[in-house]
This record gives C-alpha cells, sequence and structure tokens, in this order.
C-alpha cells in the first residue's frame, strides 16, 4: 500500500520536510524525501503559479516567465530545496527574487517599497468589464489577501495556501480569508 | 452590517447552505437591504474567482507545468553531460599557443637565413628551412544558454576561468552572439542558443574600451 494517507489536517501541518500533496480526490501529506524531485518540482510550482499571477498583476506571459525562471533555478539548487524543511517558502523566496530582479532589470515597476509593489503592466485590456472590475478590486487588497483569494479560486485547499503563504496559523488563515473574501464581495458590490 | 454577521454567512456558505436549504442563511440574508446585497456580493465575486483563476484553464495551467518541468529536468540531464572546463582549458592552451606565434617573425619565403657575420659564423652560410609549426586551431568555447543565468554571472565565472576580466567576457560574448540576445539587449540572453566566446575579438582592444562599452550596453539595453 503507498505510504501516503489521509491524515489529520493539524497532524499535516506539525510535519517537517513535508508538503500537501493532491492524490485523486484526496489531499495527503508527502513526506519530500520520499517523492520523486520532478514531481516535488511541478507540485510547488503549481502552488506558486497564483503567487506569480499576483506578483505580475494577472500578466499571464509575464506569471510564465517568472514559473519558468523559478523552475530553473531550483532545479540549479535542488539540493537546498530538498533539504528544505518549508519546501514551498523556499521555492516562493526564489520565485520573489526573480521577480525583484527581472522588474528591475525591465523598468517595469514603479517602486518597490517594503512589500507594497506596484507594476505599470496592466494586461487586463481582454478581460471583460466585470473582471476588470473584479482585478481592480483585488489589487485594493494587500498581497496576501490577494494570494489567498486568488489560490482559493484556483481550488487550491486552505493547507495549500499556508505552505504558500507562509507563517500563519489555520485558525488565522482562515479568519483572514474570510475577510479578504468580505472586502472582495463588498468593494465588488460598491463597484458592479 | 455587523462582520459577525457577514462571517456566519460565509461558514453557512462554506458548508453548502442555500437559501432554500437552510433557515438559518435565509434569516441572516433577510435581515437588512444590506445582508441581502452582501449575500449577492459574496455568490458573485466568488463564482468570478473560481471562473478567472480556477478551472480548465487552471488545469491547462497545471498540464502546462508537468511539461515544463519534464522538459527543464531532460534539458538539465543534457547539459549535464557537457563538461565545458576541459574545453576552457584547451582553450587557454590553445590561445597561449598563438599569442606566442604572434611574437616569432618569420620571413615571409618561408625561410630564415642568418644576416650578420656573427650569425653567419654562428650558423654557417647555408640557409635552412625552419621546422614547420602545425598549430591547429581549437574548437572554440562555447556556452550554453540554459546554463546562463545572466550574462553577468557566466562571464564572472568564465573571466576567472580564463584570467580574463568580466567585462571582456562580456564583451566578446555579446559582440559575438547580438542576434542571440533578445531585442540585442544584453541583460536578455536567450535560453535556447548557444553562445560562441571569440577571444580574439578583444585581441586589439584596450581594456577601458571594452569597459565602456560593456557599461554603454548595461545602460542602454541595446
Amino acid at each position: 500500500m503507498e505510504a501516503i494517507s489521509a491524515v489529520s489536517v493539524p497532524a499535516k501541518i506539525r510535519q517537517h520536510k513535508s508538503i500537501s500533496v493532491k492524490h485523486s480526490s484526496l489531499e495527503v501529506c508527502k513526506n519530500i524525501d520520499d517523492m520523486p524531485f520532478k514531481d516535488l518540482l511541478a507540485s510547488i510550482t503549481k502552488k506558486l503559479m497564483s503567487y506569480a499571477l499576483m506578483l505580475t498583476n494577472n500578466d499571464e506571459d509575464d506569471a510564465w516567465d517568472l514559473i519558468q525562471s523559478t523552475i530553473e533555478k531550483l532545479i540549479k539548487n535542488r539540493e537546498k530545496l530538498q533539504a528544505s524543511n518549508q519546501p514551498v517558502a523556499y521555492a516562493k523566496r526564489i520565485l520573489k527574487n526573480n521577480f525583484i530582479d527581472n522588474y528591475r532589470k525591465e523598468k517595469r515597476m514603479i517602486s518597490i517599497e517594503a512589500n507594497d509593489i506596484e507594476i505599470i503592466n496592466e494586461g487586463l485590456q481582454e478581460a471583460s468589464f466585470e473582471y476588470q472590475e473584479m482585478l481592480k478590486c483585488l489589487r485594493t487588497l494587500d498581497e496576501t489577501d490577494r494570494t489567498i483569494l486568488m489560490m482559493l479560486g484556483k481550488g487550491h485547499s486552505y493547507i495549500e495556501i499556508q505552505e504558500v503563504i507562509g507563517d500563519i496559523s489555520m485558525a488565522n488563515l482562515r479568519v483572514k480569508a474570510n475577510r479578504a473574501r468580505i472586502s472582495l464581495a463588498n468593494c465588488m458590490g460598491r463597484e458592479l | 452590517m455587523k462582520e459577525d454577521n457577514q462571517l456566519k454567512i460565509l461558514e453557512l456558505i462554506d458548508d453548502g447552505a442555500t437559501l432554500e436549504s437552510s433557515s438559518e442563511l435565509k434569516a441572516l440574508v433577510e435581515e437588512s437591504d444590506e445582508a441581502t446585497e452582501f449575500y449577492k456580493s459574496i455568490l458573485v465575486s466568488e463564482a468570478m474567482l473560481e471562473s478567472f483563476f480556477g478551472g480548465e484553464k487552471a488545469r491547462q495551467i497545471d498540464s502546462k507545468i508537468d511539461t515544463l518541468v519534464e522538459e527543464k529536468l531532460t534539458q538539465l540531464k543534457t547539459v549535464s553531460r557537457f563538461n565545458f572546463k576541459p574545453v576552457i582549458g584547451f582553450a587557454v592552451a590553445a590561445s597561449l599557443a598563438v599569442i606566442a606565434l604572434t611574437f616569432i617573425e618569420v620571413p615571409s619565403n618561408g625561410s630564415i637565413s642568418p644576416s650578420s657575420d656573427k650569425e653567419k659564423q654562428l650558423y654557417g652560410a647555408t640557409e635552412y628551412a625552419p621546422e614547420l609549426i602545425v598549430v591547429e586551431e581549437s574548437e572554440p568555447l562555447v556556452i550554453s544558454g540554459a546554463e546562463m543565468d545572466t550574462l553577468w554571472s557566466t562571464a564572472s565565472e568564465i573571466a576567472d576561468e580564463l584570467g580574463l576580466d568580466r567585462y571582456e567576457v562580456m564583451y566578446v560574448v555579446y559582440k559575438g552572439n547580438k542576434d542571440s540576445f533578445i531585442d540585442n539587449n544584453i541583460h536578455q540572453p536567450r535560453q535556447d542558443k548557444d553562445y560562441f566566446v571569440d577571444l580574439s575579438l578583444i585581441e586589439d582592444l584596450e581594456t577601458q574600451f571594452i569597459v565602456n562599452e560593456v557599461k554603454r550596453h548595461i545602460y542602454c539595453r541595446c
């Protein structure tokens, strides 16, 4: 029998060097040492896609470039990734550093002050009016709230979101997520 | 509207409650116009979030990521088989040989004859043909674009190996492979190209000129 099994949510979170993986309809916790590197890399990258989209202001091409360069760096730093207790957080840091480097190079970023990142690139022209309003509302939220909502929209579980957001308890994450959902709904109620 | 009520509505929605199935939700939603408005907004925003970021599009992205990871790992295996350090060593040796030869004056008729009396005494009057020295051109040093993170970092590594200045390596890589940079931008080397390192490009150039040229390209992104 496969060494993976459905475990309770708190147990999953406490395990070091583990990562949540969707296995058919079941979400399970896997030790990264037991995973083929390819699966680990794919699993982490899928979780980070929403974060990449958030950073690039939903510009898919830019997000995709960011994901590609992150994958390359993760492959180069394979040992560090596999040795990390929090591989998703490690990969997220690489992605963010990549983003800062790339955008500095291309001068597409207006300012990077603390964690507040504004981007000129809109990339929303093709979206319909309603989506533009939703994205406009999303931009009023902070980075963490946006990431949470985008990951929820993509169908990620709270455990996966917790892995990406990092240092936050599950209870706090749920409260934060609900408040973000309320903020978005209220904003869209005003806009639409 | 109280945040507690909004949170309660959210929890009920998450548990799968609808206005038809849950009297509690219905009571909360119908409590005020504001609550009704909030309920509608939450349904719209959640549905839009899901349709914009989730669904078929999300599945396509996931599948694209699987393919990309596979591709990058395969690419890495191929690149890893090629270790360019021995090639660098060979290139250095060959370059030194070429440089040494440029300091040997060989007459145009291909023979060396003693010119002064002293030389005639030493070597005798008879002309002799020099031993033929054949210098084979070395294989050019090639950097794989897949290995190149940035031109700066790659040039630094190679400069260390070759004992050259970083700017000199950047110069030859850029000048010799301009078309392999996106929009001729020195910051954007293409990963799918190979870059030839032709050190002859800097043979007659002053280091300061090279540094200025590279800095100019860095500044103008051209």
